[in-house]
């Protein structure tokens, strides 16, 4: 059957936009085990409270990174070789694993928004947790210590927050130090600086800013990842779907 | 002449009378000043360096006065040199910690240098108000979520109805 002009250039546009689905999906494989493999080791303070979900939309998004990768390559051997039935199978595959992304791109932003909009969720979890006997205490309290020392910083919004409020910490050791000593500044040789200058609360030898700042631009980038690189993935992949139906009608 | 003379004695002597200012220590050299069981105060100022300091301070609540003897003595005047002494001691001479203290009370404080007073200072302790009172809850839905949403929501459908037409088309023109 002779190729009408318009089912050439819809041919040319299919096998172009399914190759460079080929490529983006390998993307999104790549850039999800980054956020699921997280190098800044943030995992703690989202797996303990249960909104761990922005882990969840990453896994999901390592699946359908490759799906994407290998049904595209399908879809340019489908176009090429004029099938019906393959095509039909393409648009098929294709939509299940598009409702699938969907579900990662939403759920990873929508957990960022409980964990990091403003800083309440961290601040509790961190004053109920950091110095709790418990192994979800261990592993905050071995999370914040890392985060305080190598950010510089002391508390969520600041030092104050071990003042304005109670905590498990003051209450295992009450009357010994008004915060974590890790929110003292420290040597080289990691002896604290001056731990009398840092009770008192002198500036100079302690992190005055919070930690909060950080811990939501990981958290963030990690999402922006996830959820607007897929989204933008899931746009472009739409219309060439859309192609892709148009074409089947035409074989 | 003679006059002058008399102001400048006069002046002279209400200076050396006067009260001299009390205050927190300020957020620039320190956290907070008021702990829950403690507050920090300012030192005397250094023209009475070397005399002994003594601290009045009242609990308003109760009306109970401490009065502590000769806590510390008045530290000297930085001189220009000194300032590039920038060491941990620079800690010690900032300020004076009244500790012992009540939380959620507030204190009348007052120094009392040889013949001068300072000024009084009414200054509360800290509250430490319960951890379980934050409220942790969804703060409030992002813009990025919601737009993320309503989108790909809107495009799914668009993508299942067209499959559907598509495969019914497909078969109607077999």
């Amino acid at each position: 059957m002779e190729d009408g002009k318009s089912t050439r250039v819809l041919k040319i546009i299919l096998i172009i936009g399914n190759a460079f689905t080929a490529i983006l999906g390998l993307a999104l494989f790549a850039v999800a085990i980054w956020v699921t493999v997280d190098s800044y080791g943030l995992y703690p303070l989202a797996g303990v409270t249960g909104k761990d979900d922005i882990f969840a939309g990453s896994w999901i998004a390592i699946f359908t990174g490759f799906s994407f990768f290998c049904v595209a390559v399908f879809g340019i051997f489908a176009v090429i070789w004029k099938h019906r039935s393959l095509m039909m199978t393409y648009l098929a595959l294709m939509l299940i694993i598009y409702i699938f992304e969907c579900a990662s791109v939403i759920t990873a932003a929508t957990h960022r928004d409980y964990l990091v909009g403003n800083s309440n969720l961290v601040k509790k979890q961190m004053l109920r947790y950091y110095a709790d006997n418990s192994d979800d205490g261990k592993q905050i309290t071995d999370t914040w210590n890392r985060v305080m020392q190598e950010v510089q910083c002391c508390g969520t919004d600041g030092p104050i927050d071990w003042i304005t409020y109670t905590s498990t910490f003051k209450q295992n050791f009450p009357n010994v130090f008004p915060w974590p000593l890790n929110c003292c500044r420290r040597q080289n040789n990691y002896e604290i600086a001056d731990q009398r200058s840092c009770k008192v609360g002198y500036v100079g030898s302690m992190f005055a800013k919070g930690c909060f700042g950080y811990i939501e631009s990981v958290f963030s980038n990690y999402t922006w990842a996830i959820s607007w690189y897929g989204f933008s993935v899931l746009i472009f992949v739409f219309f060439l779907l859309l192609c892709a139906m148009v074409y089947y009608l035409k074989l | 002449m003679q006059t002058l003379r008399i102001t400048a004695f006069g002046v002279l002597l209400t200076l050396a009378y006067a009260n001299f200012p009390l205050q927190l220590l300020d957020s620039s050299s320190v956290v907070t000043a008021t702990f829950t069981d403690s507050v920090l105060l300012n030192v005397p100022p250094c023209s009475l360096a070397g005399q002994k300091v003594s601290l009045t301070y009242q609990n308003m609540a109760n009306k109970s006065t401490v009065t502590l003897q000769n806590v510390f003595a008045v530290p000297s005047c930085r001189n220009r040199r000194d300032l590039l002494d920038v060491t941990q001691s620079n800690g010690q001479n900032l300020g004076y910690q009244v500790t012992n203290l009540v939380s959620g009370t507030q204190y009348s404080f007052q120094y009392n240098v040889g013949s001068n007073m300072s000024d009084s200072l009414q200054a509360s302790t800290a509250q430490a108000v319960p951890y379980s009172t934050i409220y942790d809850g969804l703060p409030a839905r992002s813009g990025a979520m919601v737009v993320v949403t309503v989108i790909l929501v809107i495009l799914v459908f668009l993508l299942i109805v067209g499959l559907v037409l598509t495969v019914i088309y497909g078969h109607c023109m077999k």
